[in-house]
């Protein structure tokens, strides 16, 4: 595909910052807030609108994330718009709301919603370890548990740093018995408060040892992992499979896809490139004061962007053998973790060996 | 009716009308159309030629005249196009993005 497209073809709208839980590595920062912390708040109507033009922009995907999305009142109002208006939802949740009845008003909606619940270990103990909230984990478990029974199969996503990684498998087991059928495992994002846990992040052998698990384990059982291993890591023969998977793929926009094909919307109306760039000078406009089809089009920050990233990655990157396939990595994480973008992503196995 | 094996038109084929399936959105991407289905949530994506197939999936056009529609627009071997059109429609229907009326 060419440098951006001409519309994103997914937008994430953050309904809101608050949560309530206080995980140690949010890279929104979320925590339990008081109303009045969340005055600034796009309202129901600003979203709805939103909504009618994204439609009208063509866009496929709307991810409702924040915080907690599920703590906004007005929620399912939104996702019905979301529908009506053949926008396909995804939703990113800590599961601890999802009550039987609000599993059943999931279970309502005609078309595929996407559910990803984040867990970070297989028992209250280690899950804790990230969430800071007592009775959190059996929340989390009795909201898979109410979709499952509503009809509706959530994926789970899981951060992975020294703290839970050898947790990963009696995870796997947890969630396929559970029934669930996909496992995203997640790196740590230096945003936030993912900053302040940066030495937990994981180095070279740690995601071999993850890798070369959840390879052994997918032998044996039916969950999907969705992987992304920094590719220095993968050992050669499994290399080529990974690359015909991405060659075989619909629709691959190789390398970051934020501000080519994707964007935010945070809660307060700002848009960035993604969700990781909250720093004030890469808001690309506002959706209070201009359409986001215009902030796409015209925002010489969103430009700036697509062409600092795209074409002057730093010489470790621009002569690494993987460029192709991995175009540099994460730049906000880049940018998070040096402040310069155009660094290579600080989890990159070959990154943390030079540096 | 679905293209027979061999890639060949036939008969029943050529009457059929094509649909693009109702639980798509579809868009144009400069000389490219994006495909998306709701409900398999798969993007696919149409190079130049394809998306004129695409667009004249509306429901008004049997294959038979889609086929002379090409034909008439594009220097191709009526050979090589009627091999080309039930490839292509044997795809959009294997991924579901559209549907064979018979008449």
């Amino acid at each position: 595909m060419m440098g951006y497209l001409e519309t994103p073809i997914q937008v994430a709208i953050e309904l809101t910052s608050g949560c309530n839980q206080n995980c140690v590595h949010c890279f929104a920062e979320s925590y339990p807030k008081s109303p009045n912390d969340l005055l600034s708040e796009l309202s129901f109507e600003e979203i709805r609108d939103l909504l009618y033009e994204l439609s009208s922009m063509k866009v496929f995907r709307v991810v409702l994330t924040g915080g907690e999305p599920l703590l906004r009142k007005d929620f399912f109002e939104i996702l019905k718009q979301c529908v009506a208006l053949r926008l396909s939802p995804s939703i990113t949740t800590n599961g601890t709301l999802i009550t039987k009845h609000v599993a059943a008003r999931f279970g309502e909606i005609d078309i595929n919603v996407g559910l990803q619940i984040s867990l970070y270990g297989a028992t209250s103990e280690a899950h804790n370890k990230f969430v800071v909230t007592d009775g959190a984990f059996e929340k989390s478990i009795r909201g898979i548990k109410n979709l499952l029974t509503s009809g509706i199969t959530p994926s789970v996503s899981v951060t992975v740093t020294k703290l839970n990684y050898r947790e990963i498998p009696k995870l796997t087991v947890l969630v396929d018995s559970l029934g669930v059928r996909e496992l995203h495992v997640l790196n740590l994002v230096p945003s936030g408060r993912g900053r302040q846990i940066w030495s937990s992040v994981l180095n070279a052998q740690e995601w071999l040892w993850i890798f070369n698990t959840l390879c052994h384990m997918s032998l044996k059982m039916r969950i999907i992992f969705d992987l992304k291993p920094y590719l220095p890591v993968v050992p050669s023969g499994y290399l080529e499979r990974i690359t015909a998977d991405m060659v075989q793929r619909d629709f691959e926009f190789v390398g970051c896809p934020c501000g080519r094909t994707w964007c935010t919307v945070l809660s307060d109306g700002k848009v960035t490139a993604c969700s990781y760039l909250r720093d004030p000078k890469f808001y690309a406009g506002d959706i209070r004061t201009a359409p986001l089809e215009r902030i796409w089009k015209e925002s010489l920050v969103l430009h700036q962007w697509r062409g600092d990233t795209l074409y002057q990655l730093d010489e470790l990157c621009r002569s690494c053998r993987f460029l192709d396939l991995c175009r540099g990595g994460c730049p906000a994480a880049a940018y998070s973790f040096y402040g310069i973008m155009r660094s290579p992503d600080p989890r990159c196995p070959l990154a943390q060996i030079m540096s | 009716m679905s293209p027979c094996a061999d890639n060949e038109l036939d008969a029943n084929f050529l009457a059929s009308i094509p649909i693009q399936n109702p639980k798509v959105v579809s868009r144009r991407e400069r000389d490219e159309t994006l495909v998306f289905h709701l409900n398999t949530v798969r993007i696919t994506v149409l190079n130049w030629v394809a998306s004129r197939i695409w667009e004249l999936c509306d429901g008004k056009h049997k294959v038979s005249e889609i086929y002379e529609t090409l034909l008439s627009e594009f220097e191709v071997d009526p050979k090589v196009l009627e091999k080309d059109l039930a490839r292509v429609f044997q795809e959009l229907k294997q991924r579901d993005i559209i549907v064979l009326r018979s008449e």
